[in-house]
Parts: C-alpha cells; structure tokens; sequence
C-alpha cells in the first residue's frame, strides 16, 4: 500500500513546488564491453516460443540494438526427453521453431552457441490460475477512485483494469502482465506477485492510458519466482527507483544477460468504455 | 591489546595527585550579570599558579582544589569584563561570580567562545564549539542564523546540499551523528527538506560538536556528538526578541518567575513561503510550512539544588491539495536536577523523552488510511562530577534508554492498529572518564564507557538463508539477545608553548540505531532499526592526531588534524534493493568501513575583517561481500575535497557584511555505463557501485546587516542576504532516460532547485 518510492515522488514534487529545473547534461560515461543479451521464452501457446539475442550498446549510443544472428539454440523439455532446434527465419537475431509448445509442469533447458561460448538455463512452466475476466473499474458510480463517467474516457487518461480469476489460490504465485493497446505491446514489464496467504480471487489492479473503444488485450503470464526476481529487477532498473541499482541477476551461464523463462498465458480483452 | 588494557587501567586508578594533605577548594556558579544565566565554559584561572585553570561544566559549575594560601583567582568569559578576585584559602570556599558584559565594541568581535588560547590548552581534539552570541556578524540565510548551517561549514562537517537534510561527519552517515537538545536525542535535525535546522538560535545557549572524539559520556552514535544547550532563560528581567522575514517570523519571550531565582523562556517560529505559492492556480490548496516552539523552565531552590524542565516541538506539514498530506517533527522534553553533594561533588539526574515521527495521511482514495511511523526513546541519565583537585575532573554515571519503534502502523475505517510490529530495545551504558593534568605540559582525557543492547522480545524476528530469503519466524516473548560492548577512550594533548600543541585521540564507539536511506543526507520517511539478531551494532575505532597553533597574540588560529577511522558491521543495500520491502532486513548486507583524511582551518578572529578558511581533504570506503564484486568501493557520502570560506566585514557602526563559499565534490554515485533491451524495452547496464562522482557542488552567499537602533532597551536590525548568489545549477537528482526529442537517443536529466534566492528579515530585541 504505502511505498517509499510514492514518498520519495512525493518530496520530489514538495521541492519542485519550492521552484526547480530540469535538463539535459553531459556525463562522461564510461565505454562497457559488449555483452549477450538472451531472452527466451517458451510459451504454452503455438508461435510464442523464441529467442532472441542481442548486445548492449554504450550510453551515448543510438538505440539501435545489434542483434546477433548465426547462433545455434536448443530448448530440450526434459521432462519427455525432447530437443527442438531453433532458427533464425524472418527476423534477424530471433530464432523459433513453430513445433515448440510449452506444457505446464515441464522442464525445459536452453542451450545458445555463439561462436566458442555456450550459454545455458533451465526453467520451469508453472501451471498458473485461471483468469475469469477483466473489468474496467473507474468507471463513475462503480466505486471507483478516478471517476471518469461512462463513455467519456479522454486519450491520456489513466484506466484501471482489475482481473478475476476463476479459484482462489493456494500457492505464491509470480507472473508477469504483457498489455497491448488496439495490437500495440505496451513497453512495460508489469512483474506482480500474489502471496497465498493473500487468498482472495481477485488481484491488485492495472493501471493503463486508454480512452473510449481502445482494445486492450491483456496477457496474464505465470513463471517462477526466479524469473519474476529478474523481471522485477529490470522494472526497478529502467525507473531508477531501487537506492543501489544494478543489473538484475540473470537466469542465464557464462555472463550472459537476459532471462529464459517458461510461462503459462492467459489472454482477455476489453473494449475501453 | 593487552598492552592498552594494562595503561587504560594505570591511567584510571591514577589518583596520586589527590593525597596531598592541606587542600582546601573553593568552587560556585559563575553567571551572567544581565540575564542571571549560568555561563557554560567560563574560566576560572589562578594567576599566581602554574596553568592551574578550570572552565565551568555545562550548568556552570567549576571547583578548584588548591592547597591553603592566598590566590588570586580571574574569571573570564568571551564578551564579559574579567574580574580578579583575592581568595584566601583556609577552609572550603563557596564564591559565586557574577560577569558583566562588555559593551559591544565592533573592533573587538571573536567568533570563537572559550578563553582566546583554548583551542591550544584543551585536551579534547576533534571538537568545535559555537556560541550563539558570537555568530552574530555571520550571514542570515533565509531569515535565519542557524547554527547548526553555520556548523556545517567546518572542516570535517559535510553538509548534503540543496534539498538535503542531514549532515556527515568524517566519512560517516547521517545516522552516526548524535544530536541532543538538552541531552534529548534529535532523530531528525532539519525543517523543510533542509533548509532550516531544528535549532531556532534564538532559543539556543551553545553548541559543541566532537568529531568522533567525544569523552566518554556521550554514546550511541560512531561519527559524532552534537551537543545543543538551550538558553535559560533571563532570571533578572523580560525581554522579547523576535523577527518578521519574507520566508518565516519569530519570537521569543523570556524572563524571571521570582528574580534571580527562577526564570522562564518561550520561543516559537513559523515559515510561511508557501502562502505565497497558493497565490498561484498551479499550487493552490498545496501547503508546505514548519513551525516549532522551544521552552525551558528553571528554577533554584538553593545553591545546591537547581531544577531544570525543557522540552521541544516541532512538525513540519506538506499537502497536495485535499489528497495526500505528509506531516513530521520531534518531541523533546527533559526535566533535570542538580545537585551539589559537596564542593567537589556535582550530581545531575536527566528524565527525557524524545519522539520522531511522520504521518502519512492519504484522503482522496475511496478507502483513506493513514500511516504512522515513530521512534519513541525513554532516557534515564545520572551524572556525577567530581573535582578530587585542581589536576583532576572525573565524571562517571550511568544512562538507560528505552526505544520503542513503530515501522509504517497503517489505520483507517477499517483497519485496527496493529502494536505487534512494533519493536523495542533497552540500551544501557556505565561509564567514568577523567580529564587529568599530568603535567604542565600534557593533559589526558581518559575514560571507559560500557555499553549493552538488549533485543526485547515481544515482535517478530527473522532468520535469512544466505540470499537473503526469509526461512523462520520467532517471535520470542523475553528478550531475545544482548549485545555488550567495551569502549575505551584516550585523548592527549601536549602543549608545546602558550600558543601551540599537538594532540592525538583513540577512541571506540559503538551505535545501536540505524538509519536505512538511500541517499547520502536522507528524507524525513527513512526507516530507524535497532539492532536485531541479524543486523549488529556498529564498532567504530577512530585515531586522529592535530596540531593547534595561535600566532600574532591570538588574533590568528591554525588547526590540522588528520584521522583514520576503522568501522564494523556497517549497513549498505544489497544490490538492486527493494526498499519497499516489508522486512528490511531481507534487503541489507553488513560488512567494514574505513574513512581517513586531513582537515585544515585557519581562522582570523580579531578586527574588522573576520571569518575562517576550512579545507578538507577525505576519503570513506566500504567492503561488504555481495556488493560491488566484493572490491572496496566508494561509500555514498564519500567526497574528496571540501572548501569553505567565510568572511564578515564590519563597514560601519551600523553596516556589516558577509560572504560565504562552498565547494563539494560531487558524491559518489552508481550510474550506467552502457544500455540494452530486455522485452522491448531499453535497460541500463551497471558496472560498479559508486563508481560515478555527481558534479560539484558550489554556492555563495551573501548577507549585509543594517543596524537600526541599539540601546540597552531596544535594538534591531534589517538583514538582506541571497542563497546562491550566482546562480550556479546545483544537481539535486541525476537520472536517464529516452531522450523525447529523439527517441534514438539516451540522455542524461539533471534537476536543480534554486537559482538563487533572496530574502529580507527585520530583527528586533526589547
């Protein structure tokens, strides 16, 4: 509920209500040595497994990322004892294998080649909750914080989206939300966790910009708590909100950056009202 | 080791020099003429001995043992007329003085308190002390000299900058600093982000800062002391004083119950820049302000028996129009007795409460809450003096705290406050320290302080695997560890001439509360903890050695001082810390500290043209396994170079003015060296902790002060000064992002917040 980050915002705002300025400095930012970046995803829907690999950049450079194409990549699911080879087709730098369809409860390693290095992961499908619906909740005379009366959300305003689910859980579960807006992905790593002793059906709420008739489709995706460490990291990491920034701990061997993760979807979606 | 226990314990049974046979003393209170007020630090020197010279305690009190004959005895005290008196000594004396100020006499302005040379003689090293009543050419900045800014500006204080609210001291963090009103913990010193500190001076007596080398009757903390005394108030008649300013206004009242026995102070502030804000559309309804008040009672039931009741109170308010409101501020109070058992015998029993707390209030969401958090002392001081003779001052006593804490209690309609989170701790400590003249040349100041903590039961406590990851829960109902610890106190100092010396200090401390910030000068919702089983009290040795010279009769003082400083179990985040975490402890590592560096000041005290050059030069690391690849890396408050100089000049009778300039070097700080994409999204890429230095800081100030009228009955004054005179931008936040120009681009954005800032007050005193 309460959160420092919100208290720091907070003083941040009193001290800026004092008078203050904002802009854009130079800082001589050291070079770093270019470092793999992996991410991949196994996924229990047919298409959605992939990875991609990339490098890091310098500060000043154009965000261009540099993909890395030629690497040999192997996702074995260990539990049946199958290995799928995956390549590189269309998009540079991203390797599929349209075979490869994740099963709850599964196993799976990541083997990537590039050059001499192998680099490896294993991760594990959890089986996740079942999402019932989503509902717009600010709506006014629906008990809402925000108000906004039905059919008059602006563009710019800021939506809230609350997901049910079908049984209560009993188990911590960590997930990860992926939202798009009318088939646009939204560039946010929402990472959420719900505690078991939490224990109710529905869970803490999204909060999105939309306005009226804007498709919002919302995946709900389950992985492991190690992800979801890593996942949470990069959230904290982009904002610059944790007091000691630093690279979150990849799931990932031989220095690698990225995570491979495992997860279980659950797709609804909403016409903004 | 053994070693230093073996002259520890040589130098504490030392008691040789008492046995001589026909010693007689004479001993009493020395006060001021005008306000009745005892005088902390007046000298009472024999002229017709060899350096045989004692200043009063803090309730100014002094005794001097000398053996039977006639003396004559001088009495000073900076700003009073000296007075000799002829003492013949053949029986125990009582002789109260009374000093006369002197008349204001511009040409002879001294901005250091004590006798002109103690500086030199003293035995303490590492320690400042500033008098109200001598600051008074410095700058007025925002209305206010506040003393505890003016601090700040000394070599080895690092202030935090703009918007920041604490302090550091010799590379330590803000939390090692002890603060005491009238031995009354402040947890948080500062109104207003930073910008005023809770001292109003003109409810303040004096204020002595040690460097890490206070004597052992002072504890807690492994940086610093800061010793605030609040006045007394003027027993012989009223006085006002007060002043009216664009940013705040004052007034203070004091003066006597029944005359020269009894008195009373009342002084109370309050800012009100923001009524100015509201002025505009943008910030209507928004409320930033402060206001304290400060109180002091006292009264003398006879020469021996003297009572004492302070307290303190001050909040400050912030409010985002009818949605959220923040509002925090100390407590204080202390009711004390002293007590003469005999001539060489002083006693002082202290009851004080001191609170901290912040209150977050949110209104505009359908469920509003509140939330609290407190940390809430009992304190029990006993304190006795003793002067066996004029060669030894020994104090000894004990000091019981109780602390109660209260992390973030959340109530509203619906939910009952929960007082099982909260968390408490007994820490006691026994101590005797002596401040002995072994010869004429070398004085000791030696002592022991034996401290423990006790974890009491009663709340929750946690054992973490080695990631840190929460695998039991106890919740013991006895107190569930105790932590004790030794720690001896050594200080030297030897007096080459008159006019120079050299000093060298040992000393251990050792600190039980715990600041958790993420920034080097804090915010007012920091979290205080205590020692648990995981997290142990920081051990903090320190060994310094400074040189002390006074050249051209005084008028000029040279200090340097180096030191070196070894701390264990010190406190930083874990990489990539989640300080919303609600078990902090999941998200800390422990691990050692070192700090060393040198410190010069010169100072002109005398003639039209006064003030001081400070220079200091440091270094303060940290090694802590799981941080930074477990290298070395730089602590967060650690700079390299710090300038202050500080100028008054008296134009006129009426006219003076004043400048001062800081430079810092900026901060160590972690910030990227390189970027890339996870799911979509641009990430900075971290190579070390603290690897980046924030730009330098550095402002200057400027103040004039007009006088318009002084007499003995009424006297004020305009002051016109300007913060940050020449606009510099100084970074309050550094942070990076997609450049919104060109979204190819990653750019650095650093926000500043004052340009420059003037402001009128008009000071009066009837």
């Amino acid at each position: 509920m309460k959160t420092s980050r919100q208290n720091t915002i907070i003083i941040f705002l009193a001290l800026l209500l004092l008078t203050g300025c904002e802009k854009e400095i130079n800082i001589d930012l050291n070079k770093s040595n270019p470092k793999f970046v992996i991410e991949g995803d196994v996924s229990n829907i047919a298409g959605n497994s992939k990875v991609r690999i990339s490098k890091t950049l310098d500060f000043d450079e154009n965000v261009l990322y540099p993909f890395v194409s030629g690497a040999f990549v192997t996702i074995t699911d260990s539990t049946l004892n199958r290995i799928d080879t995956l390549t590189e087709k269309t998009i540079p730098g991203t390797y599929t294998n349209p075979d490869l369809i994740g099963i709850t409860g599964h196993t799976y390693n990541l083997i990537v080649k590039i050059d001499d290095q192998t680099y490896s992961s294993t991760s594990t499908m959890p089986i996740g909750l079942t999402l019932d619906s989503i509902i717009q909740e600010n709506l006014a005379g629906t008990g809402g914080d925000l108000g906004i009366p039905e059919g008059t959300s602006q563009p710019g305003d800021i939506i809230q989206i609350r997901p049910y689910y079908i049984n209560p859980h009993t188990a911590d579960e960590y997930y990860q939300y992926v939202v798009k807006r009318n088939d646009r992905l939204l560039n946010n790593i929402i990472p959420r966790k719900e505690m078991a002793s939490s224990g109710s059906s529905f869970i803490f709420p999204l909060f999105i910009k939309a306005k009226k008739n804007d498709v919002i489709q919302v995946d709900m995706q389950f992985v492991e708590k190690k992800v979801y460490d890593y996942l949470y990291g990069i959230s904290q990491n982009y904002g610059q909100y944790s007091a000691t920034p630093s690279n979150p701990e990849p799931n990932i061997s031989n220095g690698a950056l990225g995570y491979f993760k495992a997860h279980t979807s659950q797709n609804k979606t909403i016409i903004i009202r | 080791m053994k070693f230093r226990i073996l002259l520890l314990l040589t130098l504490l049974f030392n008691i040789s020099y008492s046995l001589s046979a026909q010693n007689y003393t004479v001993s009493g209170y020395i006060t001021d003429k005008n306000t009745g007020e005892n005088l902390i630090g007046a000298v009472a020197f024999v002229k017709n001995s060899n350096n045989i010279g004692r200043s009063t305690n803090n309730y100014g009190f002094y005794s001097l043992n000398l053996a039977k004959g006639t003396y004559e005895i001088e009495y000073s005290y900076i700003g009073h007329r000296k007075q000799t008196v002829t003492v013949i000594l053949n029986s125990n004396k009582s002789l109260n003085i009374i000093l006369d100020e002197t008349v204001n006499n511009l040409n002879e302005v001294v901005i250091t308190g004590e006798k002109a040379n103690e500086n030199v003689r003293q035995s303490q090293m590492g320690i400042e002390k500033l008098k109200v009543e001598t600051i008074s050419k410095l700058p007025v900045i925002f209305g206010e000299r506040d003393i505890l800014k003016i601090m700040q500006l000394l070599p080895g204080v690092k202030s935090g900058g703009d918007g920041q609210s604490g302090f550091t001291v010799r590379g330590g963090t803000i939390d090692q600093n002890l603060i005491l009103l009238d031995d009354a913990p402040v947890y948080n010193a500062s109104h207003l982000l930073g910008f005023f500190s809770t001292f109003n001076s003109d409810a303040i007596k004096d204020i002595s800062l040690y460097k890490g080398t206070a004597p052992a009757e002072y504890g807690g903390r492994i940086s610093s002391v800061v010793d605030v005394k609040m006045n007394e108030g003027d027993n012989q008649k009223f006085d006002i004083k007060g002043g009216i300013g664009l940013i705040s206004s004052k007034l203070s009242v004091e003066g006597p119950l029944q005359k020269g026995k009894s008195s009373f102070l009342i002084s109370g502030r309050r800012t009100y820049a923001d009524l100015f804000l509201g002025l505009t559309d943008q910030f209507k309804g928004n409320q930033l302000y402060f206001y304290d008040f400060n109180a002091k009672l006292n009264y003398r039931f006879s020469d021996k028996d003297r009572f004492y009741v302070s307290g303190y109170f001050g909040r400050d308010v912030l409010a985002i129009a009818d949605r959220f409101g923040i509002n925090w501020g100390n407590t204080t109070a202390t009711a004390r007795w002293n007590h003469l058992y005999n001539s060489k015998l002083f006693g002082n029993t202290s009851l004080i409460y001191s609170n901290y707390d912040y209150r977050i209030e949110i209104t505009d969401s359908s469920n509003p809450f509140k939330i609290l958090s407190r940390i809430k002392d009992w304190n029990l001081k006993q304190e006795f003096q003793y002067f066996p003779n004029s060669l030894n001052n020994w104090k000894f006593g004990y000091n019981v705290i109780y602390h109660t804490i209260t992390p973030g209690q959340i109530t509203s309609d619906s939910i009952q406050a929960d007082t099982k989170l909260n968390k408490t701790g007994l820490e006691s400590a026994l101590y005797a320290t002596n401040d002995w003249q072994a010869t004429d040349n070398l004085k000791i100041n030696y002592g022991v302080r034996l401290s423990s903590f006790l974890v009491m039961g009663g709340s929750d406590y946690y054992t973490l695997d080695a990631n840190k990851n929460v695998i039991d829960t106890i919740h013991p109902v006895q107190p569930m560890h105790n932590y004790l610890m030794l720690e001896p106190r050594i200080s030297l100092s030897y007096t080459l001439n008159d006019n120079s010396s050299l000093k060298l200090a040992y000393t251990r401390n050792t600190q039980n509360m715990h600041l958790i910030t993420n920034s080097v000068s804090g915010s007012p919702t920091d979290k205080w903890i205590m020692n648990t089983n995981n997290v142990k009290p920081e051990i903090g040795d320190q060994v310094s050695l400074g040189s002390f010279i006074n050249f051209n009769d005084n008028m000029y003082e040279f200090s340097a001082e180096t030191y070196f400083k070894f701390m264990q179990n010190q406190i930083d985040y874990k990489d990539n810390a989640n300080e919303q975490a609600q078990i902090i402890e999941t998200q800390l590592l422990y691990g050692k500290g070192r700090a060393y560096g040198l410190e010069l000041l010169l100072k002109k005290n005398k003639g039209k043209f006064t003030g001081w050059v400070g220079y200091t030069l440091s270094r303060s690391e940290k090694l802590i396994d799981g941080i930074n690849k477990n290298n070395w890396y730089p602590a967060r408050q650690d700079r390299t170079h710090d300038i202050s100089i500080v100028t008054m000049y008296d134009i006129s009778k009426r006219w003076n003015i004043s400048a001062v300039w800081v430079y810092q070097t900026g901060n160590a700080i972690t910030f990227p060296s390189g970027k890339y994409e996870v799911a979509g999204q641009t990430t900075w890429l971290y190579t070390e902790r603290n690897g980046y230095r924030m730009p330098a800081y550095h402002r200057l100030d400027l103040g004039a002060t007009y006088k318009l009228k002084e007499s003995k009955k009424f006297s004020s004054e305009l002051s016109f000064s300007v913060y940050n005179a020449y606009g510099r931008e100084n970074p309050y936040i550094i942070t990076f992002e997609q450049s919104k120009t060109d979204p190819n681009k990653t750019v650095a954005i650093q926000t500043s917040l004052f340009k420059w800032v003037p402001s009128i007050s008009w000071n009066f005193k009837f």
